[in-house]
């Protein structure tokens, strides 16, 4: 298999093209209608631009065996700073609305910052209280964005502070 | 000389007093929003609107324009000191102007898109002045299969913006037409690719999604880095473009406006298509088009001087037609009815102070922003200099909140988490993330003039050729395709050649 | 230190903790969530009534967009915040109607309470000032001969202009094309380049472009002010008074006297002369379906709409 993948990043980049546009091509054909090219469907456009798009990623993995081609290997993928930043930005989405941006916020600072390889808890912690009132000062109390600042209890609503 | 007397009660408005400082605050309100990433002009206009009602209507509208061109001017910082485009149109930015920044001449960059962005302004707000009705007609000869046309254009221009493989560009395009289909289909009413989800239903936002692939994905793969290398290099060569770096960008710049102004004027699409069809021309035009996207100077002064005067040129249709061509527009048009005041073609001779003060405060607003911005570079500069292990949770905390506050979505916040994860499996596979956004950006736009155009034509396709300014477009894009084919072509069969040996 | 920055960034207003209940609602701000981006008719309207309100009332209206899936996405949220008054959403018909019918959003006709409707804006056929038809009656005949041909440019499909257009051809008799775009936005340029016949669209596009468009047939009671030369349909042979209907609504859980006052406090608005001058002007026709009035108006409605729908192969 090593042997005959000449160009890694592009066969694996093609196979990826291949896989989403049969995806896309696939939930057109199942789900919408496809009409004709004069009075075209909602499946139409989608499902011919899937198909080329598997098409496309078809050619480039088979010019990725070509030797003429021949590419270096893909680098090795690096989970860690994934999972902390990504994570972290998910759990700042998911508990924006309960918890308030004040606590979300030097949440998302602490786990994002044990992405990097040297972590520090006191300044991060710093950082975290420091950029979350920035951001509330500018965003919130500055510019009148409704976000939402305090954790979601009744009693810290009424606090004219944790509104607008 | 009627221009002269225009233009007279123009400044007459735009400097007196109160109006000045009006302008002040909406350029630097624009600066700050456009600098924070995600946070856009609409949804700060939006906010501001109500507090303008005590204003006088020139005073509110000098200030609501002020913060749009501003955010243009903000958001080429973000896009050149942190890979973040603020807006669809500092993409083309990010390419060469981050990569200048990591060499170590942020300075450089941010002045050149500053002096570009000053010079394309003071011409496109002339170009108002002067010629806004007629320019205004030429818009309107733009029919649906026109559109269709342009957008296929600006596809196959968009190919040039990768410095890789011609074949994955062209999949990274197409890949971004399909995320661009997600949502609602104007011409049947079915959502598509929505799963079920309502948040889904208008599509997905151009915000989660560049600031997914561009930021995220950055900030993740120079994690993985920090040990081995360090992002920025120390040694800042120059706080301030020098004159040699001027001379060299002047003709770039020059090209930037002119195409930016013309394709300002379109409603729906121009802007955007103004700052990345500057790129195309400077690369492909450039005696070595390969130092594009690793720093070149013109990479930065051309698009950054096209979106800036497309920004000034997109408000000709609004006063001259009333035709609001992006969602800042629109706003505005609500805040001239709030003010009692119709707009509409009838703007400019019911309203002149109203329609010359504005166009004069444009000009005011940019000597202000040049004013403003050149001072802030050298601290932005040094903001560069601070370790990345504190810079990159702040980025995130501006992006996510950004990101929420576009349309308070938390919804948006994940599929930017996602579109990051995205953005690094590119990275890793060699795939160029630039094409992927203009096709997202002109799919919707292209599909829903295609099919806008065969219903007017009832089901002939015949029309794309028949009207005369779609028949033109599409032609320059044969050619522009043959164009960038041929290198490739040239090259294969090199190649080919050199292994016979 | 930090706690004064605090107090300063929250400003003057900052005080208060709960204030003391008093008897009249409101007694604090009232939130009005409009569901469609800002910069609409929608939201203008709102801008307008927020002074109003303040005046009347001393409390604030603060109005908040919550745009996406043309309205649904806030309607279908309605009922989930709480019926204290102090959550108001703005309404607008058909589209409460029509939308549950294509079967794509989460919310019912039935699970949106309607206390007041205060405005519409008034169907209307408008054509670019170059067009060869001078007359509705000219396009309807032309309508009849060339069929498809004449093209007609509307707001989105399933929408209000999409239902009268779908009326506009039963009455003409003819089977010209809908042409949907994103807005009404949107459409000006393509009927100002004449790229579509005409705009089946508001009277609100013809007063913004009065001089470049004009202004063929009117869905009103009576004649415009502004147009007094424009006929209206019921002249031209078709009971049609009809449009674009904006109200607002409040959660389910809300308790009658409330329901009742918001209704009452809106129609106090509607009373104001500044604001009805000022709505008159930007093409707003002023109605006052107060909430005892609100089951005869929404099933008066429905049925018009769910006739259209069927032609439309919307409903069965």
């Amino acid at each position: 298999m090593k042997a005959l993948i000449k160009n890694p990043r592009d066969f694996w980049a093609g196979i990826m093209f291949i896989v989403i546009g049969c995806l896309f091509a696939g939930v057109a054909l199942a789900s919408y209608k496809m009409g004709t090219a004069a009075r075209m469907g909602p499946a139409y456009f989608p499902f011919v631009l899937g198909g080329l798009l598997a098409l496309l990623g078809l050619v480039i993995s088979l010019l990725s065996l070509s030797k003429k081609n021949a590419g270096p290997a893909v680098e090795k993928f690096h989970w860690a700073p994934n999972f902390w930043v990504l994570g972290s930005i998910c759990l700042f989405g998911v508990t924006l609305k309960i918890f308030g941006a004040l606590l979300s916020g030097v949440l998302l600072v602490l786990l994002s910052a044990l992405g990097s390889s040297e972590f520090k808890l006191r300044d991060m912690l710093l950082l975290g209280i420091g950029l979350t009132i920035f951001c509330a000062a500018v965003f919130v109390w500055g510019l009148g964005l409704p976000i939402p600042l305090c954790p979601n209890i009744d009693a810290l609503q009424q606090v004219k502070l944790c509104r607008i | 000389m009627e221009l002269l007397n225009n233009l007279g009660l123009g400044f007459s408005v735009a400097l007196a007093g109160t109006n000045i400082l009006y302008c002040f605050i909406g350029v630097l309100l624009g600066t700050l929003i456009g600098v924070l990433p995600g946070i856009g002009p609409v949804a700060t206009i939006a906010m501001l609107l109500p507090t303008t009602f005590v204003l006088p209507p020139v005073s509110a509208l000098i200030m609501l324009a002020g913060i749009y061109y501003g955010a243009q001017y903000g958001g080429s910082t973000t896009a050149i000191l942190v890979n973040l485009p603020g807006e669809v149109s500092s993409v083309v930015t990010c390419l060469d102007g981050y990569q200048m920044a990591r060499q170590g001449k942020a300075g450089k960059a941010l002045g050149v898109a500053a002096l570009g962005s000053f010079f394309a302004g003071s011409v496109s707000t002339l170009l108002i002045a002067a010629f806004a009705p007629p320019l205004a007609e030429v818009a309107l000869k733009f029919g649906p299969a026109d559109y269709f046309s342009l957008m296929v254009l600006g596809l196959i221009a968009a190919v040039v913006l990768a410095h890789g493989s011609l074949i994955k560009a062209i999949a990274m395009i197409i890949l971004g037409l399909l995320i661009g289909l997600v949502g609602t289909d104007v011409n049947s009413g079915v959502a598509r690719f929505n799963f079920g989800l309502p948040e889904l239903i208008d599509g997905i936002g151009i915000g989660p999604i560049a600031m997914g692939i561009f930021g995220f994905g950055e900030i993740i793969r120079n994690l993985e880095h920090t040990e081995k290398r360090e992002i920025f290099t120390k040694n800042v060569s120059g706080l301030l473009p020098n004159w040699s770096d001027i001379k060299q960008c002047i003709p770039p710049v020059l090209r930037g406006t002119a195409l930016g102004s013309f394709l300002g004027i379109l409603p729906g699409g121009g802007a955007v298509l103004g700052a990345f069809s500057a790129y195309t021309l400077e690369k492909k035009i450039a005696k070595d088009p390969s130092r594009f996207g690793k720093g070149a100077i013109e990479g930065v002064a051309a698009p950054e001087s096209a979106n800036n005067a497309a920004a000034q040129t997109s408000f000709i249709p609004l006063l001259t037609l009333g035709i609001p061509s992006n969602p800042v527009m629109a706003l505005m048009i609500g805040a001239m009815i709030i003010h009692g005041i119709q707009p509409g073609p009838q703007i400019m001779t019911a309203k002149p102070d109203l329609f010359w003060g504005m166009v004069a405060s444009m000009w005011v607003g940019n000597l202000m922003l040049v004013i403003l911005n050149l001072p802030l570079i050298g601290m932005w500069v040094k903001l560069l200099s601070l370790p990345y292990r504190l810079l990159y949770p702040a980025i995130l905390i501006f992006c996510c909140i950004g990101v929420y506050s576009i349309s308070n979505a938390w919804m948006d916040v994940l599929l930017a988490a996602a579109c990051g994860f995205m953005g690094y499996v590119f990275y890793k596979l060699d795939c160029e993330p630039s094409p992927l956004l203009l096709g997202f950006v002109l799919g919707p736009m292209m599909e829903e003039n295609l099919r806008r155009a065969l219903l007017l034509s009832r089901g002939d396709p015949g029309v794309f050729m028949t009207r005369p300014i779609s028949a033109t477009l599409l032609v320059l894009a044969l050619l522009l395709l043959i164009l960038v084919m041929a290198p490739a072509i040239r090259k294969k069969r090199e190649e080919a050649f050199v292994e016979e040996d | 230190m930090k706690r004064r920055a605090f107090l300063a960034a929250g400003g003057a207003v900052a005080a208060s903790l709960a204030l003391p209940a008093r008897a009249a609602y409101p007694d604090k701000p009232v939130r009005l969530i409009i569901p469609f981006p800002p910069g609409g008719e929608s939201d203008i309207g709102a801008r307008l009534q927020q002074g109003v309100f303040k005046k009347l009332t001393g409390q604030d209206l603060i109005i908040e967009s919550r745009p996406g899936a043309g309205g649904a996405l806030a309607w279908s949220q309605l009922n989930t915040f709480p019926g204290d008054g102090y959550t108001v959403m703005g309404t607008n018909l058909p589209h409460l109607v029509l939308q549950p019918l294509e079967g794509n959003v989460q919310y019912k006709t039935d699970d949106i309470v309607n206390v007041h409707f205060y405005h519409y804006t008034p169907d209307a056929i408008v054509v670019r000032a170059e067009s060869p038809f001078k007359s509705a009656q000219e396009l309807f005949k032309a309508a009849r001969e060339q069929g498809e041909k004449i093209s007609f440019a509307g707001s989105s499909l399933n929408s209000a202009n999409h239902v009268a257009h779908t009326r506009l051809n039963r009455m003409m008799g003819a089977k010209s094309t809908y042409v949907p775009f994103k807005g009404t936005g949107d459409l000006v340029a393509s009927v100002l380049g004449g790229h579509v016949s005409a705009a089946m669209s508001y009277t609100t596009l013809a007063l913004a472009q009065k001089g470049k468009m004009r202004l063929l047939a009117v869905a009103t009671d009576k004649r415009l002010a502004a147009f007094p030369d424009v006929p209206t349909f019921k002249e031209l042979g078709e009971d049609w008074i009809d449009g674009a209907y904006r109200g607002c609504g409040v959660p389910k859980s809300a308790p009658e006297a409330i329901r009742k006052s918001v209704s009452d406090i809106f129609s106090a608005i509607n009373r104001d002369p500044e604001f009805r001058q000022r709505m008159i002007d930007g093409g707003f026709e002023l109605i006052d379906v107060t909430y005892d009035k609100m089951p005869a108006f929404i099933a008066e409605r429905t049925k018009a709409y769910l006739a259209s729908a069927k032609l439309m192969g919307l409903a069965k």
